[in-house]
């Protein structure tokens, strides 16, 4: 079942090495970054991050804003982790997009509760050596065979563009997308791509909270 | 970029990264224990995210002429036009890149 997975991680994690050790990062600080942070879209985040010296109190703030929708995966498993016994710490710490994608169809299986909780725990571990080997494999690469990879930090703008199709068509607003898009393109000019992320994603979540209050209001008034 | 930078880089965004996913876990002992403001957020925050993480992979256009953006524009739209037509995220991801690659190497 990580089958579909597997091409997916085993490409993006390659392009991520070969962005990584492009931005100036050693080959095995990129395996290191797949086997203890292993969230795909925060990494390539992280290492711009690094290539512009960002503080390290930005990259906190950032990687918890970027990160916090894995918040509420947790919040929809935590009744089917509950069964995991001693697989529960290291499911809780792999649970990526695409590991949770998964897990979620596996959750509603009707197969023996052993065999379930076997399954889905290698699932997640299948997912992360995909992710762990292609980001290797990519570091390897262009350490010993350089060639010009300008370009190849598209594949994050890709990713993120597919990511956002595949949101709005299971049931996210096109408005907050496009919402998030000015708002962010006018921080862009306003605070220069050094300074602007903050601000952005903070501005869409008080934004998102306003809205959610005035409905409140409505419904109850 | 020295060692001991990256090495807190790798360890801050991993105990964040951890943190989030645990923090349900050890917080609420029930599936319904989410607040409605907390709902509303986990529903709509991450398209909000993605959105924004567009624009700050591409943050280095600039608008002040032409060629300071069309690339991008023009990779993103193959990016949208592959995904909606055959549904693919891999082909998508790598057919969007082929085509902003070509572009930077044959000089546009």
């Amino acid at each position: 079942m990580s089958l579909p997975v597997m091409g997916g991680y085993l490409v993006l994690g390659f392009a991520f090495g070969l962005l990584a050790v492009s931005s100036g990062i050693p080959w095995y600080f990129t395996t290191i970054m797949s086997l203890v942070v292993f969230a795909g879209s925060a990494q390539f985040v992280l290492v711009g991050l690094l290539t512009k010296s960002a503080p390290l109190m930005s990259i906190m703030v950032t990687i918890l804003l970027v990160n916090s929708r894995h918040l509420f995966y947790g919040i929809s498993f935590i009744g089917f982790f509950r069964t995991m016994e001693r697989y529960r710490p290291y499911m809780i710490f792999s649970l990526t997009d695409e590991t949770y994608a998964i897990l979620s169809l596996v959750r509603n299986q009707n197969i023996p509760e052993k065999e379930k909780r076997e399954l889905s725990f290698s699932i997640a571990a299948l997912d992360q050596s995909y992710w762990v080997i292609g980001s290797t494999i990519g570091a390897l690469f262009i350490s010993f065979i350089p060639f010009d990879t300008s370009g190849v930090e598209f594949s994050m703008t890709a990713l993120f563009t597919v990511i956002l199709i595949e949101q709005l068509k299971s049931g996210g607003h096109l408005s907050i997308a496009a919402a998030a898009v000015v708002s962010g393109t006018a921080f862009l000019l306003l605070f220069g791509a050094q300074g602007f992320l903050l601000p952005s994603l903070f501005f869409m979540l008080f934004s998102l909270l306003f809205v959610f209050s005035l409905g409140r209001r409505r419904n109850v008034v | 970029m020295s060692s001991s930078y990256i090495i807190w880089a790798i360890v801050i965004s991993a105990l964040v990264t951890i943190f989030l996913r645990a923090l349900p876990f050890i917080l609420f002992r029930s599936e319904k224990a989410g607040s409605e403001a907390l709902d509303f957020i986990a529903e709509n925050l991450p398209v909000a995210v993605i959105a924004i993480l567009i624009v700050y992979s591409v943050s280095h256009v600039s608008f002040s002429s032409f060629d300071g953006w069309i690339k991008e524009a023009v990779s993103i739209g193959c990016v949208v036009a592959l995904h909606l037509l055959k549904k693919n995220t891999l082909l998508s991801v790598l057919g969007g890149t082929a085509v902003y690659m070509a572009m930077i190497h044959l000089g546009f």
